[in-house]
């Protein structure tokens, strides 16, 4: 601490010009320049508009998913409802069938191994 | 002292499953995929799996570089902006992919999502609340 009193501290709540240095005009500006004192303010970032839409439902993929996932592990599924689109291992190609088939909105997903473990968080 | 909260809408999930599951569309330009991502209050950011980015028609390195800590390690993700809707709100967010094809999961994290919304958990009951953020 004794080594922050000699220099100029400049934190979230202020700064703090150490008595030994007053009248050293050019220092104490050059160091509160540095330290972004004299910047303008950045202008807080407007929030993002958040709109009322419809709940988004997977129900019957869901299902489709507890009967067949075993089927295809490790791989890519685009699905309509209880409809399989496409599906492989190369998540673009099974993302243009879909596409391609005329589905607009399909549930896309990899299935991943059923040993599932619990979940650590970050 | 009591506190009172409204929310308007209620999701119910699976209390038995790992994590709270969150049904979400994603979309970007003609592209709009429905995913299932886990709500997770300890990811700073909304995180998805490489693939799903790029069934949305990214390419994922031509955007902002992120890296991301957890307790065992770091991984690297690019940023692009969606729309995001899930649980009934809709917005404009930028969420982040993994580079990594190992990575094996979805995440709604704080920034993008649930910095713009108040939820309320009720895990024994696998009910999640959710209502808009008013300043």
């Amino acid at each position: 601490m004794q080594e922050d009193r000699d220099q100029i501290v400049v934190s979230e709540v202020g700064a703090f010009i150490p008595r030994k240095l007053f009248g050293q005009k050019d220092q104490i500006v050059n160091e509160l320049a540095q330290a972004g004192v004299f910047a303008p303010p950045e202008p807080e970032k407007p929030r993002p508009e958040v709109r009322r839409v419809p709940l988004v439902d997977i129900a019957r993929e869901t299902q489709w998913l507890k009967e067949h996932r075993h089927e295809y592990i490790g791989q890519w599924v685009a699905l309509d409802g209880d409809r399989l689109i496409s599906h492989g291992t190369n998540a673009r190609e099974v993302s243009e069938a879909a596409r391609a088939a005329g589905v607009e909105v399909p549930f896309f997903t990899r299935i991943e191994p059923d040993e599932e473990l619990p979940f650590g968080g970050w | 002292m009591a506190y009172t909260l409204t929310f308007e809408v209620c999701h119910e999930y699976d209390p038995g499953a790992p994590g709270i599951t969150v049904p979400v569309i994603l979309s970007s330009g003609s592209f709009s995929r429905r995913v299932e991502a886990k709500y997770d209050s300890g990811s700073t950011f909304c995180v998805f799996r490489r693939g799903v980015g790029e069934g949305l028609g990214f390419d994922i390195e031509s955007a902002m570089q992120q890296w991301v800590s957890t307790p065992t390690g770091s991984f690297l993700t690019y940023g692009h902006e969606v729309t995001l809707s899930a649980l009934g709100f809709q917005l404009e967010v930028v969420v982040f992919f993994a580079v990594d094809e190992w990575f094996s999961r979805d995440v709604l994290g704080r920034h993008g999502w649930l910095q713009q919304l108040k939820l309320g958990v009720v895990d024994y009951e696998g009910k999640l609340y959710v209502g808009k953020y008013e300043a």
